[in-house]
């Protein structure tokens, strides 16, 4: 019984981040379209609730994305959000493990830097090593890097300074 | 910190994350897949016609006499119509002149292609691509094909199909690079290329050409799979240093990539 409510609330919880997903995607305008959702979830999630099963949603949300948004390379989305959003959950229990908003906004900056970096890895694995006709580099500007995480570091603050004045 | 535990599970999460990979690229997960997307996809259309509606550029927000706004409307259309037609009467003139007797106008085509309606576009900012859901799309939209709205204006190239979704690379990606050409009398060419900041440019332009603000660009028919003629925009600037090999220019399009709701997809020229 226990298990089905967790697996009711898994899926609830990944709609809802759909939902917010496309509607920050499609709807608002740029920049705040820049933001990135995922690591805005995570960093959240891991100030209040501060509980391992975040990979496993972000599993299961980007496993979603991915087949309904299909990058060039399937698994550009998928493998640099859930290896970040590991990476992002021990350095929250092993180095920056208080509850403040600095420790958010460096959470934040640390998720968006593994995961672009991550994705840059795996875009130039598939172009350059696997789909050789026609190599292309991956899609990147420090400029619109730059606006991304001032977006999403501005979101994460915000939420941030509202839910944790609300725990206290 | 537990260093051990630390990669144990980052060694197992990334095997577990290859497995996904290696099952979907096989078709193994196709049978989960198909009914999510379908069911899905509804909710990805309804929220992207929405964000079309909020976000059409067309429409003064700060406008607020309504008839003045249905005016500007209008006016917006037939400007667009305006240039669709002027492109198509100069290309008809110059091959006239030149007695090869081809049209360019896209109706006016045998061309195979496909209509469809855009169902969702691409959420990371570094990308400017739409998707459209075709039935059996992998059996019959080639990569490259171009993309054109219903009014014949080229938005962009496939490059992607995912078994029924089929993603559209739009003309202001950072990676799009299109041959084009211009209107004028000595037909420049040239390459329209995407940038991150949302413009189009069009490099390479060969220093001695004379351009000018108001010309139109069209496909210059020297990338495979894409005809001449499409039309793309007009010259809104024009960027000339003098001790530089080429000159360059921004584009203004005549289709804004964020009202995007019915392309075509031209999978076939050879009748033209």
């Amino acid at each position: 019984m226990k298990s089905l409510l967790h697996m009711l609330q898994l899926c609830l919880f990944v709609i809802i981040l759909l939902v917010i997903q496309f509607c920050v995607s499609y709807i608002f305008p740029f920049p705040l379209s820049a933001v990135h959702v995922p690591t805005s979830i995570v960093v959240v999630y891991l100030m209040v609730k501060e509980q391992r099963r975040i990979v496993w949603y972000m599993f299961s949300f980007l496993f979603l994305l991915e087949i309904l948004v299909p990058s060039n390379f399937y698994g550009s989305m998928l493998i640099p959000g859930v290896l970040s959003t590991f990476l992002v959950y021990w350095f929250h229990r092993f180095f920056f493990t208080n509850q403040s908003l600095y420790t958010g906004m460096i959470l934040g900056a640390s998720m968006l830097v593994c995961y672009r970096f991550f994705a840059l890895v795996y875009d130039l694995f598939f172009s350059i090593g696997i789909k050789n006709t026609d190599p292309q580099y991956p899609a990147f500007s420090f400029s619109l890097f730059g606006i991304e995480v001032l977006a999403t570091e501005l979101v994460i603050l915000l939420l941030l300074f509202v839910l944790l004045k609300r725990k206290a | 910190m537990g260093n051990a535990r630390f990669f144990r599970s980052f060694s197992l999460l990334s095997i577990l994350l290859v497995i996904v990979v290696v099952l979907h690229l096989v078709g193994a997960l196709r049978f989960v897949e198909r009914p999510i997307v379908r069911v899905l996809s509804k909710g990805s259309e309804a929220l992207y016609t929405i964000g079309v509606r909020e976000n059409d550029e067309t429409i003064l927000k700060t406008m607020s006499g309504v008839e003045l706004r249905e005016a500007y409307i209008s006016l917006q259309d037939i400007y667009t119509k305006n240039i669709v037609e002027r492109s198509e009467l100069l290309q008809l003139q110059q091959e006239n002149e030149n007695l090869k007797g081809q049209l360019q106008f896209f109706s006016e085509k045998s061309w195979t292609y496909y209509t469809g309606r855009v169902t969702g576009k691409h959420i990371d900012p570094f990308e400017s691509t739409v998707l459209l859901f075709f039935e059996k799309a992998e059996d019959t939209i080639p990569l490259g094909s171009p993309v054109v709205t219903d009014q014949g204006i080229f938005v962009g190239t496939v490059t992607a199909v995912e078994e029924n979704i089929v993603s559209v690379r739009l003309l202001d990606d950072g990676r799009t690079k299109v041959g084009a050409a211009l209107l004028n009398e000595e037909r420049t060419v040239g390459v329209a290329e995407g940038g991150f900041g949302k413009s189009i440019r069009m490099n390479f332009i060969p220093q001695n050409e004379k351009v000018v603000s108001g010309d139109i660009v069209v496909t210059s028919g020297l990338t495979p799979e894409i005809p001449y003629g499409l039309p793309i925009g007009t010259i809104e600037a024009i960027e000339k240093e003098p001790y530089e090999p080429f000159q360059s220019a921004v584009v203004s399009p005549l289709a804004s990539p964020n009202t995007l709701q019915i392309l075509s997809i031209i999978v076939d020229i050879s009748h033209a």
